[in-house]
């Protein structure tokens, strides 16, 4: 009796272990509560926001947070100037950008001043003729799980009605309290031929080598215009520290925010996210909303850019039955709805590999079955992952046969070949070399072309329908691998 | 003030027609990177200004801004962007360690305030250290780190060079491997812990992942081990009574209940909030599963004898069970540490 008792007793602990993972799982919001942002208790209740910037034509959501509301002009005196300033889209990336930020925990004001002027921008302490402004939102996010943690500030503000191809120059905070002069452009008009440049990373926690730094400055001076990151930029989603080093890392006088302020940033949730509340009150993604679709409909997304159609998937779902079902669904949707015409480049991004060698992770089969069929319908160009701490590049793969890939005909490089103006298959990448502890990896595996465990970055220069693609080393500046391939 | 500033509709600034000129801007700077690709940097920067004196709105005029200064801020050498010639034919050379060489030298001369000294000398570490010549790698890092007027940041760079350095020497050299620049998560950690300490980075994030690590393996080590001694003491029980070491349905059916107690309040937990750790759930239930029949037929075994020592070992061996599933959880780690 005594015995059982005594189990019973340790059993109950044992409960307790899994409370110690306790997320904040960010879910669809409910309606706009009119006290939010007011509450000051010590522990406030969850509150959420909705509302529709001003001249955008889409509703804004926030996650369920501790306090939100709409920026007011009163600041802190500890760290009233931003910091940890990031672009990205939240709408069509040829006329919206939605930027984000961080102060102390006073600072409640949340405007963006923006024109294609830097001398106007920069002299400017309100809204002009030259210089418009614009109003968003703050949200009050914990710095871990719990309910007795400190919190953090964040702000977000969304600009609409913007020229498409046009360098734009903003600053965020308010009066007095401006941050640096950013410049940042939106997308070229869809469906161009003139050049643009995309770089892909993924895997940046723990940052060794420095890599994550120093990707970001060979980035800002290499001329990109679009970062896709894969997921897993800190070693755990809810916790903010892991976020202050993640914006905070620098190399020399170059800060991350150097890049991030002034390229958007389009990121898939990893794993080490887990979609914490942190990672979307942090980031502003489309937020369409589709059937189980949780984050406010940033789980998962797709935008076009240029000539390209990108789709950023979940693969580190709290419902695995999601995975085929809706957002399969929701995939299928999406690309049927693409015009080859305007967008002939698809390119998908989310964090698990499915074809990846002998590494630590083996690859994710189960999303293999699920998506590679939609994929192979629609003939996607490149899928970049993550999750494996090295860099891997598919030959071109199209069918499975038993739930294995099947080669499809390769030109020189590995790049794939034409028949009937089809491509012959799909390129799968790994990267997940932004500074993540490295793992092993090989290049004996049939669907392999090569692999390398290094820290590195991909570069996909588009002009019309040629890509030029490097993968770099960020510590010497080398090429790993590089292809040219023009579509028919 | 700014509010009614704000309330204004978002175009007006926006108002006047944007030029065509989005092919022509493209056109000036594809010319200039064609121009830094041969290397002609003076004729990329000319191409950069003409840019943005023509098009300083546009979309590349802000990449042309950059890649101008970025071309600047390295113009190093007894001629324009000498040295930066260097290092692009040494990135570019097949035979590594020998473009390394001229490169080297130059790093120990040129000024650590110069961003194009810092590049060389990262590319040059990095070649040494992938073309299995550590020793080489370890002495530049070394001179590197006894100079004055670096940021932090640097110095923390260089100190991990230097422990990737002593690394692959403690490894007995460098061979070839097949993939360069690796820092993996060196096995086992103690050595590489030893090493990061004696660079300098006991208190790097790398050391603190590595030791995580460690103590994550060596709470296995002792958990697996009571455990084992637990399983041991009750297989020599039922071997020295097995005319009693039976259990009834019923007590085998009670601790798997008490098993799926654990389990399925777990599970919803972790569904609910995190799905990964699904499988450590599992673990948990199973192995208290395990250790509960074990338990049960032992005493059964034991006729209630010893009944007070049974419980502190089924205890002792509950609560190693757990700490072995828990502490291959890595996130649990992370929370538990």
């Amino acid at each position: 009796m005594q015995h059982s008792q005594l189990q019973r007793a340790f059993i109950l602990a044992l409960m307790l272990i899994p409370s110690l993972n306790g997320c904040e799982k960010a879910a669809i919001s409910p309606p706009a509560d009119e006290d939010a942002g007011e509450d000051s208790s010590s522990t406030p209740p969850i509150r959420s926001l909705q509302y529709t910037p001003n001249g955008c034509a889409y509703e804004v959501a926030t996650p369920e947070v501790r306090r939100t509301g709409m920026g007011q002009d009163v600041f802190g005196t500890d760290r009233a100037i931003p910091e940890h300033v990031h672009v990205s889209f939240a709408g069509d990336a040829t006329t919206t950008l939605a930027v984000n930020w961080f102060t102390d925990n006073e600072t409640l004001a949340t405007q963006i001043l923006y024109g294609t002027s830097r001398e106007a921008v920069t002299a400017a302490s309100d809204a002009t003729d030259n210089v418009r402004g614009q109003s968003g939102h703050y949200m009050f996010i914990a710095n871990g799980p719990g309910t007795n943690v400190d919190e953090t500030l964040v702000h977000e503000v969304h600009i609409c009605g913007l020229n498409e191809d046009t360098t734009y120059y903003y600053k965020v905070g308010g009066p007095d309290h401006w941050s640096e002069v950013f410049d940042v452009a939106t997308s070229p008009p869809l469906g161009t031929a003139d050049a643009w440049t995309l770089a892909v990373s993924g895997d940046s926690r723990n940052n060794q080598e420095n890599a994550w730094a120093l990707i970001n400055q060979q980035l800002a001076s290499a001329g990109v215009d679009l970062h896709v990151f894969s997921g897993d930029a800190v070693f755990l989603g809810l916790l903010q520290t892991n976020w202050t080093d993640f914006f905070e890392a620098r190399a020399g006088d170059f800060k991350v925010q150097d890049l991030m302020a002034r390229v958007p940033f389009m990121s898939a949730n990893g794993n080490h996210e887990g979609l914490a509340v942190n990672y979307v009150a942090q980031f502003a993604f489309p937020q369409e909303v589709s059937p189980d679709e949780l984050a406010q409909g940033e789980e998962w997304y797709s935008f076009d850019y240029g000539n390209a159609h990108f789709v950023v998937l979940n693969d580190s779902v709290a419902d695995s039955s999601v995975i085929a079902g809706s957002q399969a669904t929701w995939l299928r949707a999406d690309l049927a709805a693409v015009d080859r015409s305007v967008t002939p480049w698809i390119i998908v991004s989310h964090h698990r590999s499915f074809y990846t060698c002998r590494s630590t992770h083996s690859p994710a089969t189960n999303l293999r079955t699920a998506w590679q069929p939609i994929f192979d319908e629609f003939a996607v160009d490149f899928v970049v992952n993550g999750h494996n701490h090295v860099y891997e590049r598919s030959l071109p793969i199209r069918g499975l046969l038993e739930g294995e890939g099947q080669l499809a005909a390769a030109g020189p490089n590995g790049i794939p070949t034409h028949e009937a103006g089809r491509p012959s298959g799909t390129i799968y990448l790994v990267s997940g070399g932004a500074g993540a502890p490295l793992y092993d990896v090989s290049d004996e595996c049939p669907t392999t072309f090569v692999a390398n465990a290094v820290h590195h970055y991909l570069l996909f220069e588009f002009e019309g329908t040629t890509v030029n693609f490097r993968a770099l080393n960020p510590l010497t500046e080398t090429v790993l691998d590089s292809f040219t391939y023009t579509k028919e | 003030m700014s509010c009614l500033a704000l309330a204004l509709p978002p175009h007006s600034a926006d108002a006047q027609p944007v030029p065509e000129t989005g092919s022509r801007a493209a056109d000036i700077f594809e010319a200039g990177r064609a121009a830094e690709e041969v290397g002609e940097y003076g004729a990329a920067a000319q191409s950069y200004q003409t840019l943005l004196d023509t098009f300083p709105t546009s979309r590349q005029a802000r990449h042309a801004e950059r890649r101008r200064e970025w071309l600047e801020e390295r113009n190093d050498g007894p001629e324009p962007f000498a040295h930066l010639r260097l290092l692009r034919r040494a990135r570019q050379s097949p035979d590594e360690i020998d473009e390394a060489h001229p490169l080297a030298r130059l790093t120990n001369s040129c000024s650590a305030s110069r961003p194009l000294c810092l590049e060389m000398r990262r590319f040059v570490a990095e070649r040494f250290l992938e073309s299995g010549h550590p020793e080489l790698a370890l002495s530049h890092y070394r001179r590197w780190l006894s100079e004055e007027g670096y940021e932090e940041a640097q110095r923390i760079s260089w100190r991990l060079g230097e422990a990737r350095a002593l690394q692959a020497i403690a490894r007995g050299g460098a061979p070839r491997r097949m993939h360069p620049g690796t820092l993996r998560v060196i096995n086992p950690a103690p050595t590489a812990l030893a090493r990061l300490e004696e660079a300098g980075l006991a208190h790097s994030p790398l050391a603190h992942e590595l030791e995580l690590s460690e103590h994550a393996s060596r709470v296995q080590r002792i958990s697996w081990s009571v455990v084992g001694v637990f399983a041991i003491f009750c297989a020599l029980v039922w071997l020295r009574h097995p005319s009693t070491a039976r259990m009834r349905p019923r007590e085998a059916l009670v601790s798997l209940g008490q098993s799926a107690f654990i389990f399925l309040p777990a599970t919803l937990i972790a569904f609910v909030y995190d799905p990964r750790s699904l499988d450590t759930m599992l673990g948990l239930a199973l192995m208290s599963l395990l250790i509960s029949l074990m338990a049960k037929l032992t005493a059964n075994t034991l006729q209630n004898r010893a009944g007070g020592w049974l419980l502190g070992a089924s205890l002792g061996a509950h609560i190693a069970g757990a700490l072995a599933v828990a502490s291959s959880n890595p996130t649990m780690v992370y929370f538990l540490s």
